[in-house]
């Protein structure tokens, strides 16, 4: 995905303690995210799904930012949102 | 933008506040807590631990209108589902299973659950764990200060409505909406509701719940250009680390230099203190014991306050900003391949200063076996405590060349560096099999820090180290002088006839008594047990090149390292000045027993400059390894594993250098 762009988390292929983990930091099936940086380590903002408009969402600023080490970025799938 | 408090209470189970109200704060990581918890008790507050856990339980004291109010700090914790060793212990706590030391195990009267305004749906999800726990409940939504300046608004009628308990909004930082925590927390109740059984269905349910109290303006957010940027230079491969260089050479610095001044006030205090009790007690072995054990032993501990309090007041501040969470990932590429994780680059440079709170710090390195694997190697970074040994020996071995005097200081430290690394894989490999935890962190947003909290930070972990390895050090201080200064040995004959020299000649007195005092001050360590356990055990170290005087040198050190300078110049000159001018020349030219073998041969030097670089040599250390990593095998495998190393390291450089022709 392109830095910036927004997209659904769809699957991933984590073990399940670390499934867990960003599950419950936010980072879920269906959870909308933002692209904040590529690489080692892949920065990503999880928007919150109430009021989302499509582009960013009614709160754009009550998100929170993960970090994720490459291992993990690799095995969690996300589909693009249409631009 | 609503924020409006519901006009009555939420009705509930009511009840009669108890005498002492015990309240449990839960909340995520990052959500204000611990400056919500500062906030509410000011110092009036301990920290003991869980019984059977290594965690810290931070026990504070508020007043309410009842009574007193008893705050634990719990851990901060995303869900309390988690197979999580905090997530744990948050579940006993609040099944009444678990207790702060001291403390009946019974479940909290209340539970204070903390919110981050600014994140409300992925909060909201942990509050529906606790209120399935069915406990009096009140919820904060701390940080509403920076939700609205963010133009969000949270309508905490609408949040009472549906989870059943009272909401407020405050502001931890500021104290804005805490007045009336008191009173809520005693008049708690029971919530009303029972929030979804499933996962799914409770993350559902706090979308809609948070989407239905929200309001706000649309839009991209206003702050993710900047922090976008901000992220991404700070986490570059290379500009991150030279940023992260810099602010880690400051922190270092600082400590080094503001605690300078506070230590050495610290060293002049007790040593007046010391040659005080001396003066006034009669001479006898209660004032020497006072004197020489008790109040140099305590003084040896607190010289090490203000490193301790500076160091975790910085590394605080740090935290608050935003930015160590960056620093980690930064590191975490580098020490991967080691088996460590990016939040063991903290601990490992903090025990460049010092082991002790470089373990202390590697609470914050959330998996166990990560933060077993850097708890064990910590200990081969080149503390302050070697400097000593390496500046002795460096002018042993290179007198007049300081070009090689610091290529061979800084070979020590890279040397100790990569032990750690060694030792590091080779645990991951073994004893604590498996990678490293690929790294997943929240990265909070950046802030300027609280200094309240900073403080209050330093405060505690200074009085922790104060009352737990103090109590240690104190006690090794203790059955070190012992061991140093018993049996008493008669004075040799030399000294007697050179104070009889001084008596008839009383302009040379001063120099034939301190003459007189040198040679009885080593011959009372070479007859105390101290000395003949060194001379037992020699041979144990011959291969090393060592005599009966390094021996006792290094056994001397085996508490604390940088005794071995200073029990090496009262054997060779029979005073412990080694602050004195000249004092490393002396010691370098100082012979073995048999008048012309040096003790310090170029072999043994570096026999023994490998040995000082690899050894554990630190019974403190040993002492807090065995209590964070959870119990003394630890630390015993930790002082073999680097007793091992460094015998071998010694012997294999004795012989490289040609010892062993």
């Amino acid at each position: 995905m392109a830095l910036g762009q927004t997209g659904v988390v769809c699957e991933h292929r984590l073990d399940p303690a670390d499934a867990a983990w960003l599950r419950a930091m936010g980072l879920r099936p269906n959870a909308r995210v933002r692209v904040c940086r590529r690489g080692e380590p892949c920065i990503v903002e999880v928007l919150p799904t109430a009021g989302g408009d499509g582009d960013g969402c009614a709160l754009a600023d009550c998100c929170c930012r993960i970090g994720l080490a490459r291992p993990l970025a690799d095995r969690v799938m996300v589909s693009a949102a249409p631009a | 933008m609503t924020m409006a408090r519901a006009s009555k209470p939420v009705t509930g189970l009511e009840r009669v506040p108890p005498a002492v109200l015990r309240v449990a704060l839960l909340g995520n990581p990052n959500t204000g807590k611990t400056t919500l918890f500062n906030r509410l008790s000011g110092l009036r507050h301990h920290t003991s631990n869980f019984p059977g856990t290594t965690q810290d339980a931070r026990v504070g004291v508020m007043h309410g209108t009842a009574g007193a109010v008893h705050l634990v700090d719990l851990p901060g914790v995303y869900s309390l589902e988690l197979e999580q060793t905090e997530a744990e212990l948050c579940r006993r706590v609040l099944a009444g299973t678990l207790a702060p030391a001291g403390q009946a195990a019974v479940a909290p009267d209340a539970v204070c659950i903390v919110v981050d305004s600014t994140n409300l749906a992925r909060n909201l999800v942990l509050v529906g764990e606790a209120l399935r726990r069915r406990l009096p409940t009140v919820v904060v939504l701390n940080m509403m200060d920076l939700a609205r300046r963010r133009g969000l608004g949270i309508d905490t009628a609408v949040l009472e409505r549906v989870l059943g308990c009272r909401v407020i909004s405050a502001s931890a930082r500021s104290g804005e909406g805490l007045d009336t925590l008191g009173v809520l927390l005693e008049a708690a109740a029971v919530p009303n509701v029972t929030p979804p059984g499933s996962q799914e269905g409770l993350e559902d349910w706090a979308d809609e719940l948070a989407g239905a109290a929200s309001s706000g303006t649309a839009g991209r957010s206003r702050t993710g250009g900047v922090t976008d940027r901000l992220d991404r230079a700070l986490t570059h491969p290379v500009g991150g680390v030279l940023v992260f260089a810099v602010v880690m050479f400051a922190l270092f610095w600082s400590i080094f230099s503001l605690a300078q001044l506070p230590m050495e006030l610290i060293e002049t205090v007790f040593g007046a203190v010391s040659a005080w009790v001396q003066a006034a007690l009669p001479s006898g072995v209660l004032g020497e014991f006072l004197s020489g054990g008790v109040v140099n032993g305590i003084g040896a501990t607190v010289v090490f306050i203000p490193q301790i309090c500076l160091l975790f007041f910085l590394i605080s501040l740090l935290e608050d900003t935003g930015y160590l969470a960056r620093a980690a990932f930064v590191m975490d590429r580098w020490l991967r391949p080691f088996g460590l994780s990016g939040h063991a680059f903290v601990p490992l440079l903090s025990s460049h200063a010092c082991a002790i709170p470089g373990i202390m710090a590697c609470r914050a390195v959330p998996d166990r076996r990560d933060r077993l694997a850097t708890i064990l190697v910590a200990p081969f970074m080149s503390c302050s405590a070697r400097i000593p040994v390496y500046v002795l020996l460096a002018v042993v071995l290179f007198p007049n060349n300081a070009v090689h005097k610091a290529l061979a200081f800084t070979g020590c430290y890279v040397a100790g560096l990569l032990a750690g690394l060694f030792s590091a894989l080779l645990a991951r490999r073994t004893l604590l099999a498996g990678a490293a935890r690929p790294m997943a962190l929240e990265l909070p947003g950046y802030k300027l820090p609280s200094v309240r909290t900073a403080l209050m930070t330093a405060y505690d972990r200074g009085l922790m180290f104060l009352r737990k390895a103090g109590t240690n050090i104190l006690a090794i201080c203790i059955v070190l002088w012992w061991l140093s200064a018993y049996p008493r040995s008669e004075p040799p004959p030399r000294a007697a006839e050179l104070r009889r020299q001084a008596e008839v000649s009383p302009a040379d007195a001063q120099t034939l008594n301190d003459e007189a005092d040198a040679l009885t001050a080593r011959s009372a360590l070479s007859h105390s047990f101290a000395g003949r356990m060194g001379r037992a055990v020699q041979p144990a170290f011959a291969p090393l090149g060592f005599d009966w005087q390094l021996t006792v040198g290094v056994m001397t050190s085996f508490a604390a390292r940088e005794v071995f300078v200073s029990t090496m110049t009262v054997l060779v000159t029979g005073h412990d000045d080694s602050e004195g001018e000249g004092i490393l020349t002396e010691l370098a030219g100082a012979k073995r027993d048999d008048g012309v073998t040096p003790i310090f041969t170029p072999a043994t030097s570096w026999a023994l400059l490998v040995y000082y670089v690899l050894a554990m040599q630190c019974l403190p250390t040993l002492a807090v390894t065995a209590r964070e990593a959870g119990g003394v095998k630890w630390a015993l495998l930790q002082l073999g594993w680097m007793s091992l190393l460094a015998y071998a390291g010694g012997w294999a450089a004795f012989l490289i250098a040609g010892g062993g022709s």
